[in-house]
Order: C-alpha cells, then sequence, then structure tokens
C-alpha cells in the first residue's frame, strides 16, 4: 500500500510504493529525509548530486544479464582522491541490489553472510577472504565518506559518514566481495565487527542495458 | 526485502532520461569556463592556467599546477583533449570514444622514457585507455582477471598463466612516475605520483596484453589493479583517431615467442651437429684395421729399416702412421718415412710417399708445479693410391735436451698403421665448436632474459 510522506523542509509530498524503503532525498529541496513510527525527520546536510550524464539515473528503468530492475536511489562515496557511486536498484523478483559503479567499472552485489572475518586492520592487498568456497584477492583497502545521495534508499545514510572497506575479486575476475566496517562519523572509534558484506560479480558494459540510454554520444 | 508493484519495472515506465548536459565550472585561479563531459571526473586541469582543480562535492579546490601549454608540446602528445578515437570493441560494434584526459608518466626520472597515456570516455561503454611508447600504442580497460602468480620480479618471457586460463609471457616490470597531467581524470593524479606495472604478452601471438599495476595510497592504503588490452599497430591508431599525421614508431617490438622459439631453434640445431660430430668422433676413433704394429730398437734406425710387410684393402684408403717414442724424456726424435708399395720394395717397388715426424717431449717441474711440452708420439697421413702390398722405410735420428744434432737414435721407436683411418680432427673441432655454439645460445638467452630494473 502506497504511503504519502511530506518532506518537514519543504512540504513537498512524496509517495513512498516500495515497503522496506528507510530514507529518501526530497526532489524539491533536496533534503535528505528519514521516518520511523514516531515521526518523519530531516537526516543531516541536504545531499545534491549532479545528474544528466551518468549511463544510469534515478528512476531509469532497465534491465541486465536479463533481470528487470528501476532505479530507485544512489549514493556517492569518496575514497579521498576519487569516488564511486552505488546504485540501488529494485529487481522485477522483488530484491533488490547495489549496482556500483566505479571509474566506470560495474558490479552487482547484494548483502551476504561471511563467517570468520577479521578486524579491517589484517586486511591487505594481494591477500585472500574466502568465501562459500571461492577465494577472493583483496585489490583495494580503503576508507569511504559518504558525500552524497539521491533518492530513495534502503537505510539512512548522513553526509560525511566514514566506513573502512575491503575491496576484494576473484581470480578469474568473475566475482567480487565488498566488507563494509562500521564505524560512527567523526568519533575515531575503532570499527566494530562484524563488517558487512556484499558479494556479486562484475558486469561488462555490454550486460546492461537500460531502457532509454539517450540520444547518440 | 522490499516488494515493488511490478509495473514500475515494465519498459517505459521509468522517468525520461534527463539531458546530457556537461558539467560547466569556473576555475578558481583565472576564471576560464570549463566543461566537464564526464560526471565521474574528480580532477580538471584547466586548460588556460594549467591549474589543478579537485571538483569536491563542496567547492572547487586549486591543487597546483599541472604545466602550461608549452609544457604540454613538450611531451609531444599526438591527441588534444576532446579529439575522438574510433574503437572497435569485442563485439565488432566501433564505439566513438573521446580523450578525457593525457598523462605523461617517466622512467628512472628521464624524458627518454615517456609512457603517454590518454583516458578515453564514453558515456554507456565506459572507459579505455590508449598509451603510446616510442610510437607503438596499446589500448586496454580494466579488468579483474588475475594471475597465477606473482609477475614481479620474474625474467623475460617467462611464462604466466591467468586464472581465465589464458596464457602470457612476462615482458617487464618497472615504476612509472606521472610527470605530466591534463584534461579531467576520475581521480585525483598528482605529479610525482608512481604507479609499479608489470607487463605481460599473449603466449598465443594474438598481441594481446595483460597488465598489473600497483599504487600506494595516502594512509598506507593499497590498490592492486589489473588491465587487459592489446596491442595496435600505427595504422589502425591512425585510422581510429583520423589523424594521418600520428608519427611512425621509432621503438620497436619484442615477438617474444618468436624470439624464445628463434633461441630454442638455434639451440635444437646446435645440439643435432653436436651429436653428429660426436658421432663422427666416435667413428673416427674406432675407424680402421690395425695392419701393421712393430718396435724397432734404437740400433735399428740409422741408416734405414724396412718394416714389415702390410696390407692396404682399398684403393685411396687412407693411412695412419703412428709413431710413438715411450722412453722419450726431456729428447727429440726425427724420423723420415717413406711408404713404399710392394713386398718387396728392392724388386720393382714404388716410393709412394715420403713423410718426416720431429717428435720431442720436455718436462720438469719449476716453482714446486710439474710441466710439460710436446708429446711422446705422432700420427702421419698417407692416402695409398691402391689396394695392395705395402712397407714402410724409417730413418731416425735422437738426441737430449737441446742438441742440435745427432746422427744416430737414442731411442727405440715403435708404429702402428691402421688402414681406413679417419681423422679424428674435424670432427673434434666440430664437437668443440657445436658446444661452443651451445654455450653462446645459453648465454645469450640468460642475457636477454635478465631480470628487469625494478
Amino acid at each position: 500500500m502506497a504511503r504519502t510522506i511530506a518532506c518537514p523542509s519543504c512540504g513537498a509530498p512524496r509517495s513512498i510504493l516500495n515497503p522496506g524503503l528507510a530514507m529518501f532525498v526530497c526532489e524539491h529541496c533536496s533534503s535528505p529525509v528519514y521516518w520511523d513510527e514516531e515521526a518523519v525527520r530531516v537526516a543531516g546536510e541536504t545531499s545534491r548530486l549532479g545528474e544528466g550524464f551518468t549511463r544510469l539515473y534515478r528512476d531509469a528503468t532497465g534491465s541486465y544479464l536479463s533481470h528487470r530492475f528501476r532505479v530507485l536511489g544512489r549514493v556517492r562515496y569518496s575514497w579521498g582522491k576519487g569516488f564511486w557511486d552505488e546504485w540501488f536498484l529494485q529487481i522485477s523478483d522483488g530484491s533488490q541490489r547495489w549496482l556500483t559503479e566505479d571509474d566506470h567499472e560495474l558490479s552487482i552485489q547484494s548483502e551476504v553472510d561471511l563467517r570468520g572475518t577479521r578486524p579491517f586492520e589484517d586486511y591487505r592487498v594481494n591477500t585472500w577472504i574466502e568465501h562459500r568456497g571461492t577465494h577472493f584477492l583483496v585489490e583495494e583497502t580503503g576508507t569511504a565518506e559518504c558525500v552524497g545521495f539521491e533518492g530513495a534508499l534502503p537505510e539512512v545514510f548522513e553526509i560525511g559518514e566514514t566506513y573502512p572497506y575491503v575491496d576484494a575479486s576473484s581470480p578469474d575476475g568473475r566475482y567480487n566481495l565488498s566488507l563494509e566496517f562500521d564505524r560512527e562519523a567523526g568519533d575515531g572509534e575503532k570499527p566494530a565487527d562484524p563488517p558487512t558484506v556484499f558479494a556479486g560479480r562484475w558486469l561488462d558494459h555490454a550486460d546492461l542495458e537500460l531502457d532509454d540510454e539517450g540520444d547518440s554520444w | 526485502m522490499v516488494t515493488a508493484p511490478p509495473e514500475q519495472m515494465a519498459p517505459g515506465a521509468g522517468r525520461p532520461r534527463p539531458p546530457h548536459v556537461p558539467k560547466k565550472v569556473d576555475c578558481p585561479n583565472c576564471g576560464s569556463r570549463l566543461e566537464i563531459r564526464d560526471e565521474a571526473s574528480r580532477l580538471v586541469v584547466c586548460v588556460s592556467c594549467g591549474s589543478r582543480i579537485e571538483l569536491s562535492a563542496a567547492e572547487l579546490k586549486v591543487l597546483g599546477q599541472a604545466g602550461d601549454a608549452a609544457d604540454a608540446d613538450g611531451w609531444r602528445f599526438d591527441f588534444e583533449i576532446g579529439d575522438s578515437y574510433r574503437h572497435r570493441m569485442d563485439d565488432g560494434t566501433i564505439y566513438r570514444f573521446e580523450v578525457a584526459a593525457r598523462m605523461a608518466y617517466i622512467e628512472d626520472g628521464s624524458r627518454a622514457w615517456t609512457t603517454r597515456m590518454y583516458l578515453l570516455y564514453h558515456p554507456s561503454r565506459g572507459s579505455l585507455w590508449l598509451s603510446e611508447y616510442e610510437g607503438l600504442w596499446d589500448v586496454s580497460r580494466g579488468t579483474h582477471v588475475m594471475p597465477k602468480r606473482d609477475v614481479w620480479g620474474l625474467t623475460k618471457a617467462q611464462p604466466v598463466e591467468t586464472h581465465d586460463g589464458r596464457q602470457w609471457h612476462f615482458v617487464e616490470s618497472g615504476t612509472y612516475e606521472l610527470a605530466y597531467v591534463d584534461g579531467a581524470l576520475p581521480w585525483v593524479a598528482e605529479v610525482g605520483d608512481m604507479v609499479r606495472y608489470a607487463e605481460l604478452l599473449a603466449a598465443d601471438g594474438s598481441g594481446e596484453t595483460f597488465e598489473v599495476e600497483a599504487a600506494a595510497r595516502e594512509g598506507g592504503d593499497q590498490e592492486l589493479e589489473f588491465g587487459h588490452g592489446r596491442r595496435l599497430d600505427v595504422e589502425e591508431v591512425r585510422r581510429g583517431a583520423r589523424k594521418p599525421e600520428i608519427r611512425d614508431p621509432v621503438g620497436r617490438r619484442e615477438d617474444l615467442g618468436k624470439v624464445k622459439r628463434g633461441y630454442a631453434k638455434m639451440a635444437r640445431w646446435a645440439a643435432i651437429f653436436l651429436g653428429v660430430n660426436f658421432l663422427l668422433l666416435v667413428y673416427a676413433l674406432f675407424a680402421g684395421d690395425k695392419v701393421l704394429e712393430q718396435r724397432f730398437a734404437a740400433s735399428d734406425l740409422t741408416p734405414e729399416v724396412l718394416s714389415q710387410p702390410f696390407a692396404v684393402s682399398d684403393d685411396g684408403n687412407a693411412l695412419e702412421i703412428r709413431l710413438e717414442v715411450p722412453n722419450l724424456s726431456n729428447a727429440w726424435m726425427y724420423v723420415d718415412v717413406a711408404l713404399v708399395s710392394g713386398d718387396d720394395p728392392f724388386a720393382g717397388g714404388k716410393v709412394v710417399h715420403v713423410d718426416e715426424a720431429g717428435i720431442e717431449y720436455y718436462h720438469g717441474s719449476s716453482g714446486g708445479e710439474s710441466w710439460s711440452e710436446g708429446s711422446r708420439d705422432q700420427s702421419l697421413w698417407v692416402r695409398a693410391p691402391e689396394a695392395g702390398t705395402y712397407r714402410l722405410v724409417l730413418r731416425a735420428v735422437s738426441n737430449y735436451g737441446n742438441a742440435p744434432n745427432a746422427e744416430a737414435s737414442a731411442h727405440p721407436l715403435t708404429i702402428e698403421v691402421i688402414d681406413g683411418a679417419h681423422r679424428r680432427v674435424f670432427p673434434l673441432f666440430g664437437v668443440l665448436l657445436c658446444l661452443g655454439g651451445l654455450a653462446w645460445v645459453g648465454f645469450s638467452y640468460a642475457a636477454w632474459k635478465s631480470p628487469s630494473e625494478d
């Protein structure tokens, strides 16, 4: 059943068709809005992410590897010298996925359970992580900072939140694994265990089809 | 789990694509209006003043200079920012990419070792890297396929397999230093950034390349990246860029597989010739029949002596006449030898060949070390014109030390005649030559494969 939420900042109404969403960015005033059983609130700084020349965009529809999807939202993270986008997708089978776009490399991921994780400091580039019988080589470690978001998202994000991360890939180049260690923004505490783990596969651009690819380049 | 009405994902149910509007920013340093076509750009270099500008979400931040136009000219880029490059993808479709950024990497601090790289961008096909070194071009894109072994510290042409089952040859490794950057990049590159790389070449001769790069980041973080691409010939680049003026290569690519096969071929032939010569040597050592062995007392050798008769089995047979003075010690012997035909040389025999031999052998010790010079034996070679019976007529004189003359022989002499003998010196020379050749191939190959400087 649809629910209508009024932006606490500007009053603009927003229909929430998808249960399980936890926040949205008001399209009128860019305020991040979240709600609970008691109230609707604005969470932190406003967020404005440019659009128009990314391949994916909010409320785009398309398919990847024959799975239909709709883009509900996006979160942008910075690793210091660059950034990447994580697009929140609603899939036609009712599931949700994150489509990561990092320097034009695409991967589709979903949250998984991973046992035996270690503290972030124990992960090094060129070391191995095992998940469901597949070994993944750590390619990158770093600290991500949330620098913006848009659309509707399944959890509450705040600009400025940071978390250490570990990215790994299977050596055949097909699958990937990401570990996100929770850390509350700004307090410098050690990351808490266990990390949130996402597993997925790399996509070629040809694997992704949008219903509206725009004018010819 | 988020459930949603399926009609939300039906074709056409989505929002129309917002118009593509390149981002426009004003240079904080000089005010020039800059256009950025790749939304993922994080660094842009002002074309007017050369300022490196970080495009953070909050504000533009000038990071410093990346060099002025003259400096760009000094790097001799073949492409300008915004130039098009038409590239045929794996599915055969040609897409037009745009040059979004240019970078110049050097090695060992010298511009003589410059690799020019161009970031090519397409909104729905991602990015490619076009690189050029000494007029030799490659195109590549990122991959997550990994090599099965550590590629650092390998030697040239060493085999490497990747986890997709492909076979490669190690080409080289080294460390790049970023010396120049302009355009717009998806990360903040800084002049002085160091990248460690290793390059592999497909073993199947397809010209495909595989590269591994390791870069250090601030705060101790690191990143490992892999790239898969292929070599391009300059004509292909000229067509893709529609720039016939792109320079001819001055460098030369090594076909590692061809070089390896060349060395293997040389080694194979050297081994074959070694084998042949060795067999010839063995044959020469044991060929022929001993048809005469006779010992002469010293007193027999002057004025002259006639040997026992011996038979030569075939016309034109080579005869080896071995002369040995077993107890020659710090002395010399001079022997005249004549080959005469017929059983009785005094009854119509004919002198077939006349020869001479000087045999000397000296030895001693000096400073606690033994030495020797010369030999106690010598061979003479003669060809018998026809089969039949022959004898040798011998005359020898010998003396001790450096005495220049002698009237008679002071030493006995033993002679052997081998019928049908073969000279051993030629196959022996062949064996030594082939061994030398094999050694040269081995050292040359080792020098060619010598580890890269890293």
